[in-house]
């Protein structure tokens, strides 16, 4: 028995989730309560946010860790809750803390439809499998967390009571106890009406918390070397897992940028490198995309950004070069290719070509850059698909943004190639009717010259930053202030004001915003 | 703004400031100019140094041994020469490589440690110059040298 007056801190967890990220209502599916304890059934608590590419990486991770998974009790959630069956704790502690997307782990004793339920279930646990915590020296907390709805303190502490039903006979010790205990109560999203009661009600041992600390470590804006384009941290971690990186991967980016896939990937210990046709950026020259500093500092570079967090070990080198060219050998192989190739929204997509008389913008070598037509987006896809697909071992995986237009996309706009197995794409959703897919292929024969990457050519009938543009001018069908179609503004440091975050995460100008606001001009995102 | 004790002003372009980006011999040993128009091979690139430095770095016996196959020895060999360090690998690949921590110790060495900031990569068949500056190989052609 526990001391009930010493008990003072249980932590509720509200979930506020926006309407805007839930996809789809939940269903309320009528349940029964099932005793998990024993069968190595783990509680997976996932965070609310990027759903399409939780089971993606979840089934990624299993693959590098070697960890074998029942793909029936893989469904797709919109809540955060999903059961796993495991062999062993040290399988679901590997798991949860190298992924970014899984909030935390328990072990699943109770699934209950309410919380009068659980308590009625707990009698009912085997006691071979409760003794070991109900040693006197197994010290013990409790801790109740709600999600779609914030409990009343009250409520809290009289739930907190009720478990004194539970057989320990331990000491409470809040701060650093053997065993933490929780009671997740799952009301549904945000979209239901106001629940009484919740749908289900989980109970269980935590067993270890995700890997999402080093996503507030690698944040873009304390990063000393960012451009229009750096991939949030968290996302980047997400390729890295789903290109299986691991502690001496070799990792190829073609179109490195400011090195912030290739950050993450040697957050994972892989050895990078990679390639980009951007000599100013590159070198650290031209206007920084910071709202304060009009230059860029000439010891910006991909290195000292390693250098920042210590990873300088794990940089390899970059080289300027157009990813349309071969200057690697071509037997080298990577282990993994992670890349977010130009969309033609911030990044204008370019190569090097012939002039047809009148140069858009002459390069400092001598060569021109042109913007290319319709096409050009589909090519440097094909290109990055090709570069795979010669470039990878058997084995290795090709990770990649493909940017998409909603009421236009179908499956055949995914390339394929002969020698790439598509493992799963999964959607994010921009501006208006545009969304980026993360295409993940892996390299399942040997390369030869003869095969070629297919994909439907034609399929947009705009490119695909028309449709990002004109999108955001036609919400709810109103014209918006010319000013903020002045499309030349978007990426431009923002006059006064200091560096700041804006708070939707998918946001794409992270760095450039006044200190207070969202940047709620750039980031509608409509469902 | 500090970041990690790098000091972040805006320092005038004319300034040289100290910068350490540097190209390895690693690289080199995947890098070749056949997208030149009428190259055959364009391998292996010769190597002219200007600036150099060497840079101890954490040393994976693991991931060494594993880059043994990805790398053209003879290649290599010719590279530290070019750089002026010929007695830093032996003459041949040895038959127990993988597992000799001797060789894996100065594979690492000259792969990874040996940095190039300014010089040349030279194509052996054209001639044609791509520039190291700041330790980062310029590869681009210009749109008529391209095949």
């Amino acid at each position: 028995m526990f001391q009930l007056s010493r008990i003072i801190a249980a932590l509720v967890v509200p979930s506020t989730i926006p309407f805007s990220r839930r996809i789809a209502p939940r269903l309320t599916r009528p349940m029964m309560t099932t005793i998990h304890a024993g069968h190595k059934r783990y509680l997976i608590n996932f965070a609310q946010e990027h759903i399409p590419f939780r089971l993606p990486e979840l089934r990624s991770l299993c693959k590098l860790l070697a960890i074998p998974l029942q793909e029936s009790e893989l469904v797709n959630n919109e809540g955060p809750f999903l059961i796993l069956t495991l062999e062993n704790d040290e399988q679901a502690r590997l798991l949860t803390q190298r992924s970014v997307l899984i909030r935390s782990t328990f072990e699943c004793w109770i699934q209950a439809k309410s919380f009068a339920n659980l308590l009625e279930t707990i009698p009912h646990l085997p006691a071979p499998f409760t003794a070991p915590y109900s040693l006197p020296d197994s010290s013990f907390r409790i801790r109740i967390h709600s999600y779609g709805k914030k409990l009343a303190w009250a409520k809290i502490t009289e739930r907190v009571e009720d478990l004194s039903v539970l057989p320990f006979q331990g000491k409470v010790d809040l701060v650093n106890p053997v065993n933490s205990f929780h009671v997740l109560e799952d009301y549904g999203g945000d979209n239901v009406p106001y629940r009484e009661f919740p749908e289900q009600v989980f109970f269980g041992r935590w067993i270890a918390g995700g890997g999402r600390e080093a996503v507030e470590r690698f944040r873009l804006d304390k990063r000393y070397f960012i451009g229009t384009t750096s991939m949030d941290p968290l996302l980047a971690m997400v390729m890295a897992n789903q290109a299986l990186v691991k502690e001496g991967s070799l990792v190829y980016d073609p179109f490195i940028g400011t090195g912030s896939l290739l950050i993450a990937a040697a957050h994972f210990g892989g050895y990078t490198m990679g390639s980009d046709i951007d000599r100013t950026l590159l070198y650290g020259r031209g206007k920084s995309t910071r709202a304060k500093n009009t230059w860029r500092n000439r010891d910006e570079s991909v290195l000292s950004n390693f250098k920042q967090y210590q990873l300088e070990s794990h940089y390899i080198d970059v080289l300027v070069s157009d990813a349309t060219k071969n200057v690697l050998r071509e037997d080298i192989k990577f282990d993994a290719v992670i890349a977010d190739p130009p969309y033609g929204v911030r990044e204008a997509t370019t190569r090097t070509k012939k002039s047809r008389g009148s140069p858009e913008c002459l390069g400092s070598n001598g060569y021109e850059r042109v913007q290319l037509g319709k096409c050009d987006l589909n090519d440097l896809i094909v290109v990055l698909v090709d570069f795979a697909a010669k470039h990878l071992r058997i084995g290795g995986r090709l990770v990649y943004w493909l940017p998409a237009v909603k009421d236009e996309y179908n499956e055949s706009a995914v390339p394929r190639h002969d020698c790439l197995e598509l493992v799963s794409n999964s959607e994010q959703p921009l501006a208006g009717m545009t969304s980026r897919r993360l295409i993940t292929m892996e390299k399942i024969e040997a390369w030869n010259a003869d095969q070629k990457v297919t994909f439907a050519k034609d399929i947009y009938t705009n490119t695909f930053r028309e449709r990002y543009f004109t999108a955001t001018r036609n919400i709810n069908g109103r014209q918006r202030h010319s000013a903020d179609r002045d499309v030349s503004s978007i990426g431009q440091p923002i006059e006064g004001g200091d560096v700041s975050i804006c708070r939707k995460r998918d946001c794409l100008l992270q760095n450039r915003i006044p200190l207070m606001g969202p940047c709620a001009k750039h980031c509608r995102v409509t469902s | 703004m500090i970041a990690a004790g790098l000091v972040v002003k805006n320092i005038p372009s004319c300034c040289s400031v100290f910068v350490v980006r540097t190209m390895k011999l690693l690289t080199h040993n995947m890098l070749t100019s056949k997208s030149i128009k009428g190259v055959k091979e364009g391998y292996p690139l010769q190597l002219k140094v200007e600036d150099m430095e060497v840079k101890e770095t954490e040393f994976n016996k693991d991931f060494v041994a594993r880059i043994i196959p990805k790398i053209r020895y003879d290649a290599l060999r010719s590279a530290v020469k070019d750089v002026g360090k010929e007695d830093a690998l032996p003459a041949e690949l040895p038959d127990d490589a993988a597992n000799s921590e001797d060789f894996l110790r100065k594979f690492h060495h000259v792969l990874l440690e040996l940095e190039i900031l300014k010089g040349e990569l030279i194509c052996p068949e054209t001639g044609r110059v791509f520039p190291i500056q700041n330790g980062i190989p310029n590869m681009l052609l210009k749109p008529e040298e391209v095949s």
